[in-house]
């Protein structure tokens, strides 16, 4: 039975510790940006070719870069093969590059596919559905929002290049509808979710124990202290409003209002999960402030104060542990929801909910059976993430409590 | 008991205000910002700099003035920037104030924020002239009329029933939350009537001899769907019942702007099936969602556990009583203080992911109402939203504290 146990509570471990090194570490699991956008085109002839990229919305467009790579079977990628020089702005309307393919070395059945990497940051992400790409004027790409079904899928599955060994950097577990890679998605916003974790945690913990030491105190116990008495009501107050408001729209509030930083994202959720920690503590303190040891230190002269913060706080770690870790599987969450529908880390940044809002194009959602590989890598992770907690949490309310 | 409902009505309007007046600061705070952009916006001028030149403000003044006084403007002195900032004036969109940006006149305080209107022939020789919209100029700071002041006119116009107009499409906040509120209140009734029935089914199977292999299988799988977000679930069930061919449409789809909330009304049994099927989904992810049943489940199957160990279980046996009436009559009773105590403490959790449910199913709710006003900061829509939660939890919190006041005679005493 012992050894089933400790099973049970091994395996969750471990899978936490490999989800903290993934997102402490990405690089080592990815070489690929998570904010590349791949998108791939088959030149129709050998020769001269062009590819025109049209910038309809009605600001120049700037980004990080924009870099055409020709590749084919035999060859690796490398930046010497890149065909046009970096460009950093898009101004309005359309822009033609030129490039030659005629080289004599590769025939035109060689040379499948160019891939040009879209390296974006800040506000172009966002336009990415008013550039249209030509290529010779017979293949129409559009980004994101503009495409059909029939054309999502096809430029989707287009990406997902697994039997042709073409580049080093493939995408394990395909692209999105922007043709970004999947698996380093994932990795950059596993480091995402655990930096909200850890700051939400650092912020809840400590007010919701502080809240909850007071409070449990004293409650019904002022001692004709009209300063106590305030503060007892006013947090009472405090609590009540927090354990009402609902964290979903408090959090698209602030993060609408605010913008959409990490720091902003923390503030909505510490505004409300503190509640979490005050309630255990409450409990606890309201039941050990009436006994024996307590009263004979108030007898030996402690103050209040003293009495809370050496003899009270030390047998609370129990609670503390288990509502942090309650804590924790309440912001994955809360937090994977909330990215889904727009009000988390904004583009280049991903979260683990915003890679599964791809399956969401010209707001239909289409049937995950179809976009499965979008869909299957968040999903466990989240998943087994708040699975795990919880049964870590359940082992130690059985072990400690 | 009258005594102690009183008690907690004051003490919860107390925090109501409490908590609305700090919201409509933080609110106001932020808003300010917007206030400059309105007069590009007016305009149609993507110049971005902060103050106007004298030259636009004087053609588009003068203009507006003739239009006042009934003379029509030159065509010479109009140019189309002015005549897009003259049509919506004369809709109704927008006031415009002459005077400096940090001191609005004395005045407004006679007006309600709905009709301000422009004043002063001679003013706009000052040289400064702002825009606003109608409907938020209450959120706008400014030296003359503080916070306080601003949010107690708030409240005022709130108790007479003028709840103001939506900053986009000019509608009525009044119309647009009695069109969603109810679907809401009608939705997070049926998920928490469902996750009661859910888990006393649930604990019961537990209890008891059936199919002892499958109990473990479903112990996991409620932790299971506890671990799962809402949206996830929706997916999962939309692909059960909607997607899978075979199964396309056992359960219909909410597919139109139906005015469901008339049907407590309406008392027709057409309508509340079909109520109780477009609603099946949603509710049936709420109450899966967020561990409601997992939990519940876990405390009647301990509840069950232990008062069969109790001398009373052995009695009601021995004088013939079935599992199911000592279940239902006696362990039910004890243990639904605590069920609706924990139902009424997860509603503003249930209202939270209501709103991802409604995204997805694309009901008129509350949710929705959120989505489409809170991303562009309309301050009426987002005070009255919450108002209208807080007002939600707190009546549910009643109705417990008065059903455990009936159901339990310990707290009659």
């Amino acid at each position: 039975m012992k050894k089933n146990n400790k099973l049970k509570i091994i395996l969750p471990i471990t899978f936490l510790i490999f989800i903290i090194i993934i997102g402490s570490f990405p690089n080592l699991f990815t070489n690929i940006d998570p904010s590349e956008h791949r998108i791939a085109l088959t030149p129709p002839n050998n020769g001269d070719n062009t590819i025109s990229i049209e910038n309809k919305s009605d600001e120049i467009i700037k980004i990080d870069s924009l870099i055409f790579l020709y590749e084919n079977y035999t060859e690796k990628i490398n930046k010497s093969n890149a065909l046009v020089e970096k460009i950093t702005v898009l101004p309005k309307g359309k822009s033609v590059f030129h490039f030659n393919l005629n080289r004599s070395n590769y025939k035109i059945e060689h040379c499948k596919l160019i891939v040009f990497k879209l390296f974006t940051r800040g506000e172009f992400c966002k336009e990415t559905n008013y550039i249209s790409i030509n290529f010779n004027s017979i293949k129409n790409y559009k980004l994101e929002k503009e495409a059909s079904k029939n054309e999502y899928t096809k430029r989707v599955r287009f990406n997902n290049i697994k039997k042709d060994k073409i580049f080093k950097e493939k995408s394990i577990f395909g692209t999105d509808n922007q043709g970004r890679d999947i698996w380093s998605r994932f990795v950059f916003g596993t480091g995402i979710i655990l930096k909200i974790i850890l700051f939400s945690i650092l912020i809840s913990v400590p007010v919701g124990v502080i809240s909850g030491l007071l409070r449990g105190y004293y409650s019904h116990q002022t001692n004709g202290k009209f300063f106590i008495s305030i503060l007892a009501n006013l947090l009472e107050a405090i609590v009540w409003l927090a354990n009402s408001a609902p964290i979903y729209l408090l959090a698209m509030l602030i993060v609408s209002i605010l913008g959409h930083k990490l720091m902003n994202i923390v503030i909505a959720f510490s505004l409300v999960q503190w509640v979490e920690i005050d309630k255990l503590i409450y409990e606890k303190v309201s039941y050990l402030k009436k006994q024996d040891f307590i009263v004979s230190a108030k007898m030996f002269g402690k103050t209040d104060m003293n009495i809370i913060f050496s003899e009270l706080l030390s047998l609370c770690f129990p609670q503390i542990i288990i509502g942090a870790i309650f804590l924790m599987s309440r912001i994955v969450l809360i937090e994977s929801s909330l990215s889904f529908l727009g009000y988390s880390v904004s583009v280049p940044y991903s979260s683990w909910g915003s890679i599964l809002a791809g399956i969401e194009v010209n707001n239909q959602i289409y049937s995950i059976t179809k976009v499965w590989w979008i869909v299957l890598l968040p999903t466990f992770a989240i998943m087994l993430t708040i699975f795990s907690l919880n049964t870590i949490r359940n082992y130690l309310n059985e072990t400690i409590w | 008991m009258v005594i102690s409902i009183l008690k907690r009505i004051t003490r919860g309007i107390l925090y109501l205000i409490l908590f609305l007046f700090l919201l409509f600061w933080f609110l106001s705070e932020f808003k300010y910002d917007q206030f400059e952009r309105y007069y590009q916006e007016l305009t149609g001028d993507s110049d971005s700099s902060r103050f106007p030149s004298l030259q636009k403000k004087s053609i588009l003044f003068d203009n507006y003035l003739c239009y006042l006084k009934g003379i029509k403007s030159k065509e010479q002195q109009c140019s189309d920037n002015t005549n897009i900032a003259l049509n919506k004036i004369k809709k109704g969109e927008y006031n415009v104030y002459l005077g400096k940006i940090d001191s609005i006149r004395k005045y407004e305080k006679k007006k309600t924020f709905v009709d301000l209107k422009i004043v002063g022939i001679n003013a706009y020789k000052r040289g400064y002239a702002f825009v606003t919209k109608k409907s938020s100029t209450l959120f706008i700071p400014n030296k003359n009329t503080n916070v306080i002041y601003r949010y107690l006119v708030w409240v005022d116009e709130i108790l007479k029933g003028n709840w103001g107009l939506t900053e986009n499409n000019t509608r009525k906040i009044k119309s647009e939350i009695a069109f969603a509120l109810p679907n809401t209140i009608l939705l997070i009734t049926y998920s928490s009537a469902l996750i009661l029935i859910l888990s006393l089914a649930f604990s019961f199977f537990l209890t008891s001899n059936l199919a002892e292999i499958l109990k473990k299988p479903i112990a996991y799988l409620l932790e299971l769907l506890s671990s799962t977000p809402e949206f996830l679930l929706c997916f999962a069930l939309l692909y059960l019942f909607y997607f899978y061919p075979l199964k396309k449409n056992i359960i219909p789809i909410y597919d139109g702007y139906d005015d469901f909330f008339l049907i407590p009304f309406r008392f027709s049994g057409k309508y509340i099936l079909n109520f109780l099927l477009y609603f099946s989904l949603p509710a049936l992810v709420l109450s899966l969602a967020n561990g409601n049943i997992t939990v519940l489940t876990k405390y009647l199957t301990e509840q069950i556990n232990s008062y069969r160990r109790g001398d009373n279980f052995r009695f009601f046996k021995s004088i013939g009583m079935k599992n199911v009436y000592i279940n239902f009559v006696f362990i039910l009773k004890e243990s639904l203080p605590i069920v609706i105590t924990y139902l009424t403490m997860k509603i503003p959790l249930i209202i939270g992911a209501a709103v991802i449910v409604e995204k997805i199913f694309d009901l008129n709710g509350i949710g929705n109402m959120a989505f489409k006003y809170f991303n562009k900061g309309d301050c009426g829509v987002i005070l009255t939203v919450f108002l209208f939660i807080f007002v939600i939890t707190f009546v549910f919190d009643t109705i417990a504290n008065a059903l455990n006041y009936i159901i339990c005679p310990m707290k009659r005493r």
